[in-house]
């Protein structure tokens, strides 16, 4: 009887995880005084930021418009943003959509969370999936993006679909069920958002560097796949914008306005490395256990290299991006980078022997509890809105404009 | 293998072109040292071009105390100095915090090449922090010669050579370049005591770096409990041998330090109240409050952004530490302690006081270049020494945006971020 206790307790242990997880991501509006949950509002962490960001207008906007005209509007959506560039940056203003928006950011931080635990039990390391689940749990910025209106929790998700679809490709070659969902999830990711392309590059490095580290075999058909995947996406794309050269005008009109946006050049600068100075500032833990784990990669840490692969070859384009440097667009690596941290705390607790378990459990647990007391300090103390570096800073303390009351 | 005493085998002739490359990069780095005043007119005015003068040009708060100490030093003699003290335990009643006289030995120093050489008290005291970190390059070179094999010690002192904070320390009359040096005295003395457990001489160097430690900043205190754990942790890490006399010099250089600080504090009580209340109404100072905030990993955040590359392979080599490692253990074991005391000061996090790391970084960065060139066998010796002139050139870089391009003082993270363009003000915003 004892024995079957103890074999379900790292299943009770990861639905507990689960639980934390889906409740911190549930959308602040549902604890609110005519909420179904307000019971529970003192346990969840309400962000203190409950503006509406620049961003979430947008989005509230386009949505706002398509729910009022249709799919088939989707052109003169685009047309209208096209205008509006040429013109000037244009807010309206409501709340039902945003809404909507929201919740489906939740949604998708809650899907993530499901995918990654589901992934890591895929990756056949015995007590990875619970380490990475109460890591993808309580990550600070995936919390954070779970709980606005914004599209990179949403993006996340779809990359770490692509990820998981490529590495079961991987593992069952020629199976037309994992290249569909590589295809659907490359799709998805070009229809989401323009850094589309980044993840695609990732997942062509990812594929060079099977010919050494031997992930599996690929095939013609995933090769095709991977080519047919963001094609269609693509080709749905151009249909949406009214046409292709629609489509390369509003490209164009977004990249090169971008370079003239006075918020893009105050906030989106800075050296190579600002990412991990971001990434230090809201999980630091996490970033030094993923550092150690790169450091400590052999020929066998093939899971490993994995995610390696794919975060140091978007990292290279990502962070080369004159004025486009947003711990946002980052939002991709958090589950990655856990993998890798994992990995690592697993190495450190391999070194008790006999009582690793117990030092893993402790260990991943004490990381938790400081990755959620960081997201505490970032957005329930502070009114956080854009993971952008001088917020970062001011909501730790380390950048002050006076002393305060 | 992997360890930084690992060599890497060179033929005679390219022995020959080793030291002849360390003479090199230890002239290089006396140049990039050399006060920015001294290039300002004959001889050296010629050279002022190839010389990065801090864009900085002003007085800072600290330089501006340090010099009035130096002046007053020099209206009433060494022997009045506790009058100096007594004059400051008054002041600061009633005042804010500002630092002490009792960083005795930097004082004395401005005073006396002032004494021998004349000049301003401030162009005395930036050409003491100028020399210090020269010596505290000449140092590090011995000292990484004796840890290491020759290649090893080459590389970390290439990387020393263009230290972006080690440079800056040099250029400005701060007292914490100055503290580096006497901590780099202490951590290889107690190197040496360890692996020679008779020798007095190097018993004397001990006790006496830690007395000049305590006799030149209160995070002396800091330094010596990153040696005592060092010794502690001599039990599992055998380094060498704690003998009895290593237990004493441990505890009577400092003391000695202490005393000596009591002199000049003109007595125990004095020394106690003086500290006591520098350190009460730093808690309330402003610019403590507003620039040296932050949570327990912001050191880790000035480094990145100060070396990124010399602490991401640190990191590594953290990692990758084993029990045949003793060196890496040595400055492992000495950076961590020191970084958890010096985390927890409230409003006393700044760059600056971790110039004492920058050595011991650059050893563990060094371990882990070779560690991760170790696969290859072919092209190693190609391969680090090209990694090394590539992290020496970013490290340069870095040192040119952050204080040469970028009126850069003090090493808070503001002024960091500031410099290089992560945080903008709307004034950055280019005209159009």
């Amino acid at each position: 009887m004892s024995n079957h206790r103890l074999l379900n307790l790292p299943l009770i242990a990861l639905v507990v995880v689960l639980l934390a997880g889906i409740f911190l991501r549930l959308p602040p509006s549902l604890f609110f005084r005519s909420g179904s949950l307000y019971a529970l509002a003192s346990f969840h962490p309400q962000p203190m930021n409950t503006d509406l960001g620049f961003d979430e207008g947008l989005y509230r906007d386009y949505a706002n418009k398509l729910s009022r005209f249709g799919l088939s509007s989707y052109p003169e959506i685009v047309q209208r943003y096209r205008e509006e560039q040429e013109t000037s940056w244009h807010l309206l203003f409501g709340t039902e959509m945003l809404a909507a928006l929201r919740n489906v950011s939740a949604l998708f931080s809650v899907l993530t969370l499901l995918l990654a635990t589901l992934f890591a039990k895929r990756l056949a390391r015995p007590g990875y999936s619970l380490g990475i689940a109460a890591l993808m749990a309580f990550a600070p910025t995936q919390l954070h993006m779970s709980q606005h209106a914004l599209a990179d929790g949403f993006f996340t998700f779809w990359v770490t679909l692509v990820l998981w679809s490529l590495w079961e490709n991987f593992r069952s070659p020629g199976d037309w069920r994992w290249l569909s969902l590589l295809v659907g999830a490359l799709a998805a990711i070009v229809l989401t958002k323009e850094n589309a392309f980044f993840v695609w590059l990732g997942v062509i490095a990812i594929l060079i560097a099977n010919r050494w580290l031997r992930w599996g075999r690929i095939t013609r058909e995933l090769i095709l796949a991977v080519f047919l995947g963001p094609t269609l996406g693509v080709v749905m794309l151009i249909f949406l914008a009214g046409g292709i050269p629609e489509l390369l005008a509003t490209y164009h009109l977004s990249v090169t306005k971008n370079y003239a946006l006075e918020y893009a050049v105050l906030t989106g600068d800075g050296p190579w490395y600002r990412y991990l100075v971001d990434l230090l500032l809201v999980s630091p833990l996490v970033l030094i256990l993923a550092i150690c784990s790169v450091f400590r990669l052999t020929r066998d840490s093939k899971v490993e290299w994995f995610f390696f692969i794919f975060i140091a070859a978007t990292y290279a384009i990502m962070c080369n991006i004159k004025y486009g440097m947003n711990l946002r667009y980052a939002n991709m690596w958090d589950f990655p980078l856990r993998v890798l941290a994992v990995g690592q705390l697993a190495t450190f607790a391999g070194l008790a022997n006999r009582r690793s378990n117990i030092v893993m459990a402790v260990s991943v647990i004490t990381v938790c509890a400081i990755e959620f007391q960081q997201y505490i300090i970032l957005a329930v103390n502070f009114p956080l809105y854009e993971l952008i570096t001088p917020h970062l800073l001011r909501a730790f303390g380390i950048l002050k404009d006076n002393l305060g009351p | 293998m992997n360890s930084v005493s690992a060599s890497l085998s060179f033929s005679s002739q390219a022995r020959l072109l080793r030291g002849v490359l360390l003479v090199t990069l230890f002239v290089v780095g006396v140049f990039l040292r050399l006060p920015p005043t001294l290039f300002h007119s004959a001889p050296l005015s010629t050279l002022s071009i190839l010389h990065p003068q801090p864009k900085f040009t002003g007085v800072g708060v600290d330089e501006r105390l340090y010099r009035n100490y130096v002046d007053e030093l020099r209206k009433v003699g060494v022997l009045a100095y506790p009058e100096i003290t007594k004059k400051y335990i008054e002041r600061q009643k009633t005042g804010s915090a500002f630092l002490p006289p009792l960083r005795v030995s930097y004082i004395l120093a401005g005073y006396y090449w002032q004494w021998l050489f004349g000049g301003e008290s401030l162009g005395s005291l930036r050409n003491v922090s100028a020399l210090a970190s020269i010596f505290t390059l000449a140092i590090t070179a011995v000292f990484a010669s004796r840890i290491a094999s020759a290649s090893s010690a080459l590389a970390i002192t290439a990387l020393m050579v263009f230290a972006p904070t080690q440079i800056h320390m040099s250029q400005h009359a701060l007292i914490d370049g100055f503290f580096t040096l006497w901590a780099v005295l202490a951590l290889w003395s107690l190197w040496e005591c360890l692996r020679r457990p008779s020798a007095r001489s190097w018993l004397v160097g001990y006790a006496c770096s830690l007395a000049a430690l305590v006799l030149t900043k209160e995070n002396a205190v800091f330094v010596w409990s990153g040696i005592v754990a060092i010794i502690v942790a001599n039990i599992w890490l055998r380094a060498g041998v704690v003998g009895p006399a290593l237990l004493l010099a441990t505890v009577l250089g400092p003391f000695a330090g202490v005393l000596g600080l009591a002199w000049f504090a003109g007595g125990v009580s004095s020394l106690v109240s003086a500290y006591h209340l520098f350190f009460t109404k730093s808690l309330e100072l402003q610019y403590a409050i507003l620039k040296q905030d932050g949570p327990w990993d912001r050191y880790l955040l000035d480094l990145l952004l100060v070396s990124p590359v010399v602490f991401l392979l640190a990191i590594g080599s953290a990692a990758n530490l084993t029990a045949c490692k003793k060196v890496e253990w040595f400055f492992f074991i000495f950076i961590t302690v020191t970084y958890v005391a010096m985390s927890s000061v409230r409003y006393g996090l700044n760059l600056r006081f971790g110039n004492i790391w920058d050595f011991p970084l650059r050893v563990l960065a060094v371990s882990q270049l070779f560690a991760l060139t170790a696969i290859v066998i072919r092209w190693r010796n190609m391969i680090v020494i090209i990694a090394i002139a590539v992290i020496c050139a970013a490290e340069f870089r870095n040192y040119i945006i952050l204080a040469v391009r970028y009126p850069l003082y003090d090493l808070v993270t503001t002024d960091l971020t500031r410099a290089l363009k992560i945080r903008k003000l709307a004034g950055d915003l280019p005209n159009r």
